[in-house]
């Protein structure tokens, strides 16, 4: 009767491990259009990366992170810069990066695939690929403005970790986390823990990882809203075409 | 409809909470607190992004024709929540428009209602959730 004994444990043994399997194995159904909420969409006026309204105190900036953090002209924030004198790269139509980019009002569409996951902005028409495959970072770095990721699965998640950005190059090259003018450098790395609270929302929890331009890692996170409509072109060089007094600053 | 008349109607509106423009320019040439209403004919409309803009002749109370300029937020929000598209002006059109005033007095404003004229109304500021 060993035998007999043998294959139940067996039979157990893949039926436990079938189940293991079952549980992590899953992958979380993160695809669709997403949108960050802004005034009229339920949300904060404008949403920000670092906030009093998202995190108890200021993230904690090195004199390098202080020295540029001053020199930043953000149009928003406390003491807003008019359009002409603001430093941002998004007036440029320069990109945001990332984070940045999820704190504009425009929707962005994720495409889980076997091997990677697909993030397309409507903001400035850009694509970013999340590698899940397993691959490491690559040993000769591109840096990119939105940076190198990859990304697996844990649980309901998707963690994901970007490096390999351009960094704060000079008073008129910010590179910013979002619309306030928070600065990084070439040495950020990203940390994003993407899940869905609930059918209609997803949560992104956001790790700041800058040795350069922070003390410490320090945290924070947003929240997009499903969205049933599609994708469509939005071209910020369009600016250039435009005669309204106020798209055509003097500079 | 020979009023043509720019009647500047300024109107304290300090309620603006649930504005969701895309806040390109939080300070902006635009006086936020206050609205003005124009009326006039367009005579171009430019339904590009990050703004669209909608120019209109103006017959000032001395006869006199003035071009004003009116900005909207981009092509895709007035597409979605409204239907906007290359097509929702054309040359000759009669339309009064309510928004902020330049703070400069210039002949533009940032576009809050548009009023056609069938006297349909489109709050192009309230995106619905």
């Amino acid at each position: 009767m060993s035998g007999y004994r043998i294959t139940a444990k067996t039979i157990l043994l893949l039926v436990g491990l079938s189940a293991i399997t079952t549980v992590f194995g899953q992958t979380p159904e993160l695809s669709g259009v997403w949108q960050s909420l802004w005034g009229g969409r339920g949300g904060p006026r404008y949403p920000t990366l670092a906030s009093p309204a998202l995190v108890n105190e200021e993230p904690p900036l090195t004199q390098w992170g202080q020295e540029r953090f001053a020199l930043a002209k953000p149009i928003h924030g406390a003491n807003p810069a008019s359009a002409t004198e603001s430093n941002a790269a998004e007036l440029l139509c320069l990109p945001m990066g990332m984070p940045h980019a999820y704190f504009r009002p425009r929707p962005f569409e994720i495409i889980q695939l076997p091997d990677r996951v697909v993030m397309l902005f409507e903001t400035d028409n850009f694509w970013r690929v999340i590698y899940t495959d397993g691959r490491e970072f690559p040993e000769i770095p591109l840096h990119t403005w939105n940076g190198y990721s990859i990304g697996h699965y844990e649980g309901d998640s998707l963690v994901i970790e970007t490096r390999y950005f351009i960094g704060w190059e000079s008073e008129q090259q910010q590179r910013w986390l979002d619309r306030l003018g928070w600065p990084h450098s070439d040495e950020l790395r990203l940390i994003e823990k993407i899940r869905r609270i609930d059918e209609q929302t997803l949560e992104n929890k956001i790790t700041i990882d800058d040795p350069i331009a922070y003390k410490t890692p320090w945290n924070s996170s947003i929240t997009f809203k499903s969205r049933d409509f599609e994708l469509a072109e939005f071209i910020c060089q369009e600016l250039m075409l435009s005669e309204l007094p106020e798209m055509k600053p003097e500079r | 409809m020979k009023k043509r008349n720019v009647f500047i109607v300024v109107s304290l509106l300090t309620a603006i909470t649930g504005v969701s423009i895309e806040a390109h320019h939080a300070n902006s040439l635009y006086d936020r607190s206050t609205d003005i209403t124009i009326s006039g004919t367009v005579s171009k409309w430019q339904f590009i992004n990050p703004h669209a803009g909608l120019w209109l002749d103006i017959m000032g109370e001395n006869g006199e024709k003035q071009e004003w300029s009116a900005e909207f937020q981009g092509t895709l929000d007035l597409y979605r929540h409204f239907k906007f598209n290359k097509d929702t002006f054309k040359p000759g059109d009669s339309i009064t428009l309510i928004g902020h005033p330049a703070r400069t007095g210039g002949p533009t404003i940032s576009t809050r209602i548009v009023i056609f004229a069938d006297g349909s109304e489109v709050d192009v500021r309230s995106a619905p959730d």
